[in-house]
């Protein structure tokens, strides 16, 4: 009767500790953001009850004390393979193995899903060769391959894949430049990151024949409403102030950034809204012009009317390079700063179960006290409970480390974040705003190249002359206030632009009238595109400018 | 230069007009007309010949505005009779130089919203008119005598009292009667009958909008200012009187009746929402001063009573005008020819006699005008249909800038990183900029082509108007003929009568006379209502064409300077 006393305690003892264990492996393993398959989630615990069950089955106590054994150098492994990954970023910084991979060429028949080719060139010793040529993979298989390591690694802060196409989608040639650039981006941090460069999955990215899929699943307990539940708690004490302090301003920056962009694009609505009644009220006035019996103002009104169009034309060319260099741009660093938020997020979850742990060695703990002090001491027991105790210290030493480990991953790597996403949008902004300048020079010209069409309504010379009526009048035309490298109306040298727009230089500011030729009959299409004029110095020109003086 | 040392000798002239020689005038005269022509004969032949006829209407004025300098130095000069053999010669220079002058004057128009420039700009022009005078100094001794009496005429004008108005209608309508027998050549030169008082520049000022708020409802008066300069005169009169929009409405109608076939003025619609806000009060304020400087600009109806009460009668009561009015047509002949056409429709319709005849546009001119106008009327209200749904459409782009500003603001506030959210800052801060400049686009719209292409629109309006109370003038006159031939069939049915039963004779044959009087009287101002109305197309045309020259003109200014200073916010952003 005692006997079989002391045999069920025994069994339930291993029953509890094992089962724990091994959902704790699990747990702190795989911590995705997103799962495509909760249901199987829920059948891989029970299937491992199961087993745990069926051994337990056994009378016979040897293999229960093999299986702890097995269960404790399994939780030791991850610490080996820490230190081993410790070992090879100190060889990697010393210009050890490589991965480089370049992109060499994007097909986009499907404008959703582009292909995207890449010569792969390695020295690492896992891989089975050293080089790889026009390695194909589609713009959804970079993303798969990105949520897997998202989910994986938690001590990185992986960027966003930049989106398949801008919001213009005209122009796709430019479409390929700006993504050719910013996946060469994305793959250039995957393969210089010492803590990716190991992960099998890459190889597997880069080796694989007939495309790529992820080969371990990675849906885990803690995603969904589980996740959304878990997030209501309040937050662990966290003693790294910096990350505790770099949440809330992604959160913030996150929200902002997406607001910003919305109101960009609706600001991009109304210009274009306003340049289309442009182009009405000029086609209204060209239809007047028509019945108009005054030859001159006839003829002012039809140069007012097409002007009206040239500008909502070169309205229209603007407010699509707005969308392309501020609005994608602002869209991007929101993505990313809903990445950094989520992992941030993970770390939060990996604290908590830290916490757990430590309050079930303070249990077993105590426990074991409980026993030292009983007056009827066993043996057994107090075995049972001593083993029990150390597996827990052992697991928690290990969450400890693995938390350890990704807090200094992530204080290194959110200061690089915080770099490369301030220089990122700062120069966003700055090409943003050396466009809109640009474009609107190039309104400010066209405007311009009407006035000697309004001054030559009649023979009098038109508001310019008020009170200088007894002045002989210059027939030439007003000369532009838009010179190479000075403009008339201010003594502020003009800004160098970082780089030339539509391949078209600074000159294109200089009306054709520079050089001396009096173009009086211009058409839409040169007021839209001036035509190109060199600074040559013929007596023609330099007698205009010292007329003008 | 040497134009104008001439020019200056001129102005030398008049005070030494007594001890010039009898054969030193002659030769002043023709070396400036003779520069003149050469230094203006360049303008004119550049312009298009489309021009040159819009052009052809000022003569008269310009010849107008330059006669009373003449009577007074024919008056103070003994060489009158001398003068007179060489004014054959001298008349066709003369034309050419007018012609110069037309164009010069042309600014003055176009700059009308800015008022200090028009003063400015006004006075050197008289000064100029005084230079021309002794150019028409050949102009016939016949007109002289009118002159004077017109010359007198409105020396009493400017006392502004009821009897000497009195006096001047009666003057005015034996002048009328008397230079209907001139000839065609006398006649044209009888236009300078009405010259003095386009010569004496109203300055009207509408000023002062205060609302009046009573028991049932609130109204807005304004304060209407004049300043009458008389060059005869070193006095200045400053009237100032208080009045609302249905005063302006009503001076409209009184001017439409009294001067059928002349175009008025337009005023500004009535409008019932929102009349009260601050921006609708300062449009309609500048409608109405625009109204008022283009009725005494006009040389026949700012010579209206009804104009001069209206600019200094304290009150501008309806049924106090009304009765004034019918005291006028009870004391003139001239203006009892509506009453008078009352009592024929009264005898008319007792005998149940069709008058009504349909009219038919006979004069090519008028019937070219009208087609013109009704294409003019299209075309305008559409481009500022399009002109409104721009501006309707930069007010939310202003506000979507405004929103992207407040977002781009809102990113500055997180600290990701300082120099970032410095940049943040900074394109807020140009957002709010940006949104500025937009704004004051808006305004600049509206004040320059919208407010043109708006009184265009109402001036067409008013034109048609003109075409219906010549129209009605006409009528009026059918009306009047169908009389005199009814009186007429009864004189003849009575001659053949007994002897014995003509004794009513001698009062047919009187009424008969009066009917046909009156009819003399209706053909004549219908032909003058006809004259008025091509005239008044003509000056419409014009000033039409200068004032949207001159808005387009100002618009695109506006416009460019608005860019420059876009550009100036964009690239400044850069240097930081």
């Amino acid at each position: 009767m005692s006997s079989q006393h002391s045999t069920d305690d025994l069994m339930n003892s291993h029953v509890f500790s094992g089962g724990f264990s091994t959902l704790d492996d699990k747990g702190f393993q795989d911590v995705p953001i997103h799962t495509d398959m909760p249901g199987s989630i829920s059948v891989e615990p029970s299937s491992e009850d199961a087993n745990v069950g069926s051994v337990n089955g056994n009378i016979n106590e040897t293999p229960v004390f093999e299986a702890d054994r097995l269960i404790a150098e399994a939780t030791m492994n991850p610490s080996a393979a820490s230190s081993t990954t410790g070992e090879n970023s100190i060889s990697q910084t010393g210009s050890g193995p490589f991965l480089r991979i370049r992109i060499v060429d994007i097909e986009a028949e499907n404008s959703k899903d582009p292909v995207i080719k890449m010569n792969v060139q390695t020295t690492l010793p896992a891989y089975r060769s050293k080089l790889y040529k026009n390695v194909r993979r589609t713009h959804a298989e970079f993303k798969k391959f990105a949520k897997y390591l998202i989910s994986t690694h938690p001590e990185c802060l992986i960027p966003a894949v930049p989106e398949a196409k801008t919001s213009v989608s005209s122009g796709i040639k430019e479409d390929l430049i700006y993504l050719k650039s910013g996946l060469q981006s994305w793959l250039n941090y995957v393969s210089t990151n010492p803590n990716l460069l190991y992960d099998p999955e890459l190889q597997l990215f880069v080796e694989s024949d007939y495309g790529y899929s992820p080969l371990i699943n990675t849906g885990n307990p803690t995603s969904g409403l589980k996740r959304k539940a878990l997030k209501q708690f309040p937050l662990p004490p966290d003693p790294c102030q910096a990350l505790a302090n770099l949440r809330p301003i992604v959160k913030s920056f996150y929200k902002n950034a997406k607001d910003a962009e919305i109101k960009l694009e609706k600001l991009v609505n109304r210009k274009q809204s306003l340049a289309l009644t442009h182009a009405d009220l000029g086609q209204s006035l060209i239809d007047y012009s028509v019945e108009e019996q005054h030859n001159g103002l006839a003829n002012a009104l039809n140069r007012v009317g097409k002007m009206l169009q040239a500008i909502s034309d070169v309205r229209i060319m603007q407010s699509s390079k707005q969308l392309v260099t501020l609005a994608d741009s602002l869209c991007y660093a929101s993505d990313n700063a809903f990445v950094v938020k989520e992992i941030l997020s993970n770390r939060h979850i990996l604290m908590r179960d830290l916490i757990s742990s430590k309050n079930q060695t303070n249990s077993y703990l105590s426990a074991a006290n409980r026993l030292q002090d009983s007056p009827k001491i066993s043996k057994a027991r107090t075995d049972d409970a001593l083993q029990a105790l150390e597996v827990a210290r052992v697991h928690e030493k290990l969450l400890s480390d693995k938390v350890d480990f990704v807090t200094l991953n992530l204080v290194k790597e959110s200061k690089t974040y915080t770099k490369k996403t301030s220089v990122s949008l700062q120069k966003a902004i700055r090409e943003y705003v050396e466009k809109e300048a640009y474009y609107e020079r190039r309104l400010l010209s066209i405007m311009e190249s009407i006035r000697p069409h309004i001054r030559n309504i009649d023979p009098f010379g038109g508001l310019s002359r008020l009170g200088r009526e007894e002045y002989p009048r210059r027939l030439s035309n007003p000369p532009p206030s838009q010179k190479t490298n000075q403009d008339a109306w201010t003594n502020r040298k003009r800004p160098g632009y970082s780089s030339s727009f539509d391949g078209s230089s600074q000159s294109t500011f200089n009306p054709s009238n520079n050089d001396g030729a009096h173009n009086t009959s211009e058409n839409a299409d040169e007021l839209v595109e001036p035509p190109i004029g060199n600074e040559r110095l013929d007596p023609k020109s330099v007698a205009n400018l010292l007329n003008a003086i | 230069m040497l134009g104008h040392n001439i020019y200056e000798e001129d102005d030398a002239f008049n005070p030494f007009a007594d001890s010039v020689s009898p054969l030193n005038p002659p030769k002043t005269d023709q070396e400036p007309s003779a520069e003149g022509v050469e230094e203006e004969s360049p303008n004119v032949q550049a312009s298009p010949p489309k021009t040159h006829i819009y052009t052809s209407p000022r003569k008269r004025s310009v010849n107008l505005k330059s006669l009373p300098f003449e009577t007074l130095t024919l008056d103070s000069a003994p060489l009158g009779p001398l003068q007179f053999s060489d004014a054959p010669s001298m008349a066709p220079e003369n034309n050419r130089l007018e012609v110069g002058l037309n164009t010069k004057i042309n600014p003055l128009k176009g700059s009308s919203p800015a008022l200090n420039a028009d003063f400015s700009a006004n006075k050197p022009w008289i000064s100029e008119v005084n230079s021309f005078s002794p150019s028409p100094i050949g102009a016939t001794e016949n007109p002289t005598i009118p002159n004077s009496e017109q010359t007198v005429d409105t020396l009493d004008a400017a006392s502004s009292s009821a009897p000497n108005f009195t006096h001047t209608v009666s003057s005015a309508s034996s002048q009328k009667q008397g230079s209907t027998s001139l000839t065609d050549t006398e006649n044209q030169k009888a236009h300078p009958a009405a010259a003095p008082q386009s010569l004496t520049p109203f300055y009207i000022q509408v000023h002062d909008p205060h609302t009046v708020k009573e028991i049932t409802k609130s109204h807005t008066v304004y304060s209407v200012s004049t300043r009458l300069e008389e060059h005869n005169q070193p006095s200045v009169s400053n009237v100032t009187v208080q009045r609302r929009y249905n005063d302006f409405a009503f001076l409209y109608q009184l001017l439409s009746n009294n001067h059928p076939g002349c175009i008025i003025p337009p005023i500004p619609e009535k409008q019932v929402v929102g009349r009260f806000d601050d921006e609708f009060i300062e449009q309609r304020r500048a409608a109405l001063e625009v109204m008022l400087r283009k009725i005494s600009a006009h040389p026949v109806l700012r010579d209206d009573y009804s104009f001069k009460l209206f600019l200094e009668a304290e009150t501008f009561d309806p049924r106090m005008t009304h009765r004034t009015t019918l005291i006028e047509s009870s004391s003139s002949p001239l203006r009892s020819g509506p009453s008078t056409s009352g009592l024929l429709d009264s005898f008319t319709s007792a005998f149940h006699t069709s008058g009504s005849s349909k009219f038919s546009e006979q004069d090519p001119i008028l019937i070219e005008a009208k087609d013109t106008l009704d294409s003019l009327e299209t075309q305008l209200k559409s481009v500022y249909h399009a002109l409104l749904l721009s501006i309707d459409q930069r007010i939310q782009f202003a506000s979507a800038i405004h929103d992207f500003g407040e977002a781009v603001g809102n990113l500055s506030l997180v600290d990701l990183e300082p120099t970032l959210s410095s940049k943040f800052d900074g394109l807020s801060q140009l957002q709010v900029e940006l949104r500025f400049v937009q704004e004051r686009k808006v305004a600049q719209d509206n004040l320059t082509l919208g407010t043109t292409l708006e009184e265009y629109i109402r001036y067409v309006e008013s034109a048609k108007n003109a075409f219906t109370t010549r129209q009605k003038l006409w009528q009026t006159w059918q009306s009047s003929v169908q009389a005199v031939s009814r009186a007429k069939t009864q004189l003849e049915k009575c001659k053949k009568q007994a002897k014995s039963q003509q004794k009513s004779l001698p009062y047919l044959e009187e009424q008969y006379e009066k009917y046909r009087a009156k009819a003399a009287d209706l053909e004549k101002e219908f032909s003058e209502s006809t004259t008025l109305l091509k005239r008044d197309l003509s000056s419409l045309t014009t000033s039409r064409v200068d004032d949207l020259k001159a808005s387009v003109e100002t618009w695109l200014e506006s416009a460019i300077e608005s860019q420059k200073e876009i550009i100036e916010r964009w690239e400044s952003f850069l240097d930081q």
